[in-house]
């Protein structure tokens, strides 16, 4: 049972956690002794209290540092993707450039650190990263360097947002646990035979749309994961055929979202 | 109303939370979640309106008696004249009116 009060008290923000947590379970499980209803009830209750203390702090900050959270976000989400991608491409035993190991070693560190809660650190090396493999890019896609600088002006705009507006977190290493994220998706994308487990498929595809739920859900719902979902999808719309149309709009429906409840009052 | 509850049993002196849980459904009918019981103490300390003690262990859980500051008090006090204020108004206004048979 504590175990459940310990996985409910994840949705309060961590200094609160760290705070009233032990105090919090012990009330928690002195009120619902001896009545499960009670005890689901409390635990939702708990679960919804804890997503609220997290609004209500986000809602408190200037739209600005909401908006620079957000991209600062999308940042991480984009070196995962990217790590993800070529990773995978290494894998399944291509050789180009672009998958060079110096190039995927300059962007792991950089989402190490970006993830600690070094950001500027993390800016500077995705920034170098992305220098370091433009004439790769370039060569990649002979005569559409405007395509290419297209697909990475978002990119940059977020490596320089890590730079210039880094969010202020404690460092914490225990957060690489997230480089799971991109170790299931090499091996979702990555095994030689193109053969995916459905499994794997399936946990990703409801982890992208557990994001989007708590991105637009109301009253809980942060800005900040709808930025943050919004910019890679913006990056891998642009391209130069429609397939990427749905995704830009879907971008574009998740900026206006997002920017809705950045605005403050009617969100909070 | 939860907020008023909350403060007004520690009119009864200091008290963790699942006392205060106790004490607030014998003071009005209602017990609050823990959820929001702790959500209205830790907005009353910010305001100054509770004080925390620290933390103990009793029976193997972690406790923290909360206190009322005499800005609570002052808080609880003011409430008080306001809704006796707006339960007098009622209670003019049922006297009043009349409710058709």
């Amino acid at each position: 049972m504590s175990r459940a009060v310990r996985a409910a008290l994840l949705a309060y923000p961590p200094d609160v956690r760290e705070r009233l947590g032990a105090e919090m379970t012990a009330t928690l499980l002195d009120v619902s002794r001896g009545s499960r209803r009670r005890f689901a009830r409390e635990l939702a209750g708990l679960a919804g209290a804890g997503l609220r203390a997290r609004a209500e702090r986000t809602a408190a900050q200037s739209g600005r540092r909401v908006v620079a959270d957000g991209v600062c976000l999308a940042a991480a989400w984009l070196m995962t993707l990217d790590l993800s991608t070529l990773l995978a491409q290494r894998v399944r035993g291509l050789h180009d450039p672009l998958l060079a190991p110096g190039l995927l070693v300059l962007l792991g560190v950089a989402l190490a650190l970006v993830l600690v809660g070094h950001d500027r650190l993390a800016g500077a090396a995705a920034l170098a990263w992305t220098a370091a493999r433009f004439p790769a890019l370039l060569a990649d896609v002979p005569g559409s360097a405007l395509a290419v600088l297209a697909a990475t002006v978002v990119p940059v705009a977020c490596f320089v947002t890590l730079v210039l507006a880094p969010r202020r977190r404690r460092p914490d290493p225990r957060r690489l646990a997230w480089l799971l994220v991109p170790a299931v998706l090499v091996v979702t994308f990555g095994p030689p035979s193109y053969d995916q487990s459905p499994l794997l498929v399936g946990l990703v595809a409801a982890a992208a749309l557990l994001v989007v739920l708590c991105a637009l859900a109301p009253p809980a719902g942060d800005p900040r994961l709808a930025i943050a979902l919004a910019l890679p999808l913006l990056t891998l719309g642009i391209r130069p055929d429609r397939v990427g149309i749905p995704l830009v709009a879907a971008a574009l429906v998740l900026v206006s979202a997002g920017a809705r409840r950045t605005r403050g009052t009617t969100w909070r | 109303m939860p907020s008023y509850i909350a403060l007004a049993t520690l009119l009864d002196g200091p008290a963790h939370g699942y006392a205060i849980m106790r004490r607030a459904e014998a003071l009005s009918g209602v017990r609050p979640s823990t959820g929001t019981l702790y959500a209205l103490l830790d907005r009353a300390i910010a305001e100054g309106l509770v004080v925390a003690g620290e933390p103990y262990v009793e029976g193997g859980r972690e406790r923290r008696d909360y206190a009322l500051t005499p800005a609570g008090r002052s808080e609880l006090a003011a409430e008080t004249r306001r809704l006796e204020r707006a339960a007098r108004t009622v209670a003019r206004k049922l006297r009043a009116t009349t409710v058709p048979a």
